[in-house]
């Protein structure tokens, strides 16, 4: 029996489209936090989906690169593991849920807590890279903003924010300046993920497909977050430790539980929780046989 | 005793060169003239109004002095450092500096100058922010104190224009202007939307606040008992080109040209 073989170039894009899409990431680098336009090809899922990561990760992957992808920190929900899987077949790397081994780690809303070292890339997929597009729905206009460095715009919705609820309240997707130059979306990650883009050892690359446009935090650039002098930037906190593991200082997961409205903490990353439990439960069993 | 006369010229030179010099200035659409051949110097403090009928060009020639409209013929020159520049070989980061913390611009209709869906606080801060204050008290405490200026409740300032009236907005709208203390005030048909009663009082504020702060103004006015009551100059535009212009005194006891008669004239008695 023989099958209809469906062939694809390398990591699913053909070598054109990648030089294309490298070329954008190398100007995303040499200007930190600039939005470089490119052709957004089609790839096979829908616009919205990450379709900006994919093309990114298609074009910065190799048979020897180990591929992690997260959604809201998860390794294992829908959208993540077929990511995973894609890249797999098309690419022919390795891929792994663990933070410290992957090469390249493909994301949308998070920053493993795990830390980040020198060599390995992070991939974005971003659904709104204009983070002026709140106040100013002009394209044109806010290129220009940008051109002319022209953010106190900006600070009029942190304004807004304070005036309306006491303290600045957006908690995602909370715009920085990269390089003391640009203002930059940093894509939906939590305000918690923001310190995490400072000074990183790992070069940062945002994909936004439906937008069309790519933009970069390279290794060890600075990344503020914008506040006021009597309002200052402050990530959110969790007061309770994750119900899994017990990791206190890591972004939680409300989950609900049962109908009465109970709910516990858990961590986002589940790779970080899973390790940190499986090493309580390692000392757990020493002290048992010890004291046994 | 040379030397005391040149010190002294020296220190006097800033007061004897206008603000905004232009001469022989024109817009062009297309291939007719929205304004032509416009010439005048603008004194600091001086109010200078520019009226006519519908389709006389005063808007252009506002719209081109405030650089949102290109100067295709002739110069218009401003002064910055006591140095008279020509807007023309300005670049556009540094137009946009003059309009940040220079100039202001009073739009006719209210929702052209301001944010409807940001707070009455956030719209007077916005210029402050713009500049480089990144102190949310010191920015609640300016707007606060223009508020008052303008005689908005203070209590208002978290409100959106959009709940305002239409003289409220009016007034918010120059507040957000007047609060980084410009030199210089474009205004464009300020009062016209409005009924007599607010127009009186918004003519009397804004007296009152260029009196205050020693703007120069230009405003553009269909009005002539606008022209009268605020302003110190008078431009009077037919077609395009300025046909009359002296102290609002004069031209409006004496008209010389025609048209300014006929204007002048047809002003409804009560």
């Amino acid at each position: 029996m023989t099958f209809p073989r469906v062939t694809s170039n390398d990591a699913y894009l053909d070598e054109q489209t990648k030089r294309v899409i490298r070329r954008a990431l190398l100007k995303g680098v040499a200007i930190p936090g600039f939005q470089v336009p490119f052709a957004s090809r089609e790839v096979p899922m829908p616009r919205g989906w990450g379709t900006g990561g994919v093309q990114v990760t298609a074009s910065v992957i190799g048979p020897d690169d180990t591929l992690k992808v997260i959604d809201q920190g998860a390794d294992d929900t829908t959208n993540a593991v077929s990511i995973r899987q894609f890249f797999s077949k098309v690419a022919s790397c390795d891929t792994t849920t663990r933070t410290d081994e992957a090469t390249v780690i493909q994301t949308r809303h998070r920053i493993p807590e795990t830390p980040l070292s020198e060599g390995q890339i992070m991939v974005y997929q971003v659904p709104t890279p204009e983070p002026l597009r709140w106040l100013e729905p002009r394209e044109s206009e806010t290129r220009r903003l940008h051109a002319l460095e022209d953010y106190g715009l900006m600070y009029v919705k942190l304004y807004e924010d304070i005036a309306r609820y006491g303290h600045i309240a957006k908690t995602y997707d909370y715009p920085v300046i990269v390089n003391g130059r640009y203002m930059m979306a940093p894509s939906p990650i939590p305000s918690f993920d923001n310190p995490k883009l400072h000074r990183s050892p790992a070069l940062h690359l945002f994909g936004a497909g439906r937008e069309k446009r790519i933009y970069a935090v390279p290794p060890y650039t600075d990344v503020r977050s914008i506040d006021f002098e009597d309002f200052g930037f402050e990530p959110q906190q969790f007061k309770t430790p994750c119900a899994a593991c017990g990791s206190v200082g890591v972004y939680m997961d409300e989950v609900i539980v049962d109908d009465q409205g109970g709910s516990i903490f858990v961590c986002s990353d589940t790779d970080h929780c899973e390790r940190v439990a499986a090493s309580r439960q390692e000392v757990d069993t020493r002290f048992e046989e010890a004291s046994a | 005793m040379t030397a005391v006369f040149t010190s002294d010229f020296g220190s006097d030179v800033g007061s004897e060169q206008p603000l905004l010099s232009v001469r022989n200035a024109g817009h062009r659409y297309g291939d007719r003239f929205g304004c032509r051949d416009v010439s005048f110097d603008l004194w600091p403090g001086e109010v200078l109004a520019v009226v006519g009928e519908s389709g006389s060009g005063k808007s252009t020639l506002l719209g081109m002095l405030a650089q949102r409209l290109s100067t295709d013929e002739g110069s218009i020159r401003y002064r910055i450092d006591d140095q008279l520049v020509d807007l023309g070989d300005l670049s556009e980061r540094e137009v946009r500096r003059l309009w940040r913390s220079e100039w202001g611009f009073v739009h006719q209709n209210p929702a052209d100058g301001l944010r409807m869906h940001v707070s009455g606080g956030g719209n007077v801060g916005e210029p402050l922010m713009a500049a480089g204050w990144r102190h949310y008290g010191r920015i609640r405490a300016r707007a606060e104190e223009w508020l008052k200026r303008v005689e908005i409740p203070v209590d208002r300032i978290d409100d959106t224009p959009a709940t305002f009236s239409g003289g409220m907005r009016q007034r918010l709208q120059i507040a957000r202007n007047l609060v980084v203390s410009p030199k210089l005030v474009f205004m464009d048909e300020p009062t016209s939307g409005l009924d007599v009663s607010v127009q009186a009082r918004l003519l009397d504020l804004l007296r009152g606040l260029v009196a205050d702060l020693g703007l120069s103004v230009i405003i553009v006015t269909h009005d002539l008992a606008v022209a009268r009551l605020i302003s110190h100059r008078t431009l009077v535009m037919k077609d395009g080109a300025v046909i009359e212009s002296d102290l609002t005194d004069r031209v409006l006891d004496d008209p010389h040209a025609e048209y300014t008669q006929l204007l002048v004239s047809s002003i409804l008695q009560g």
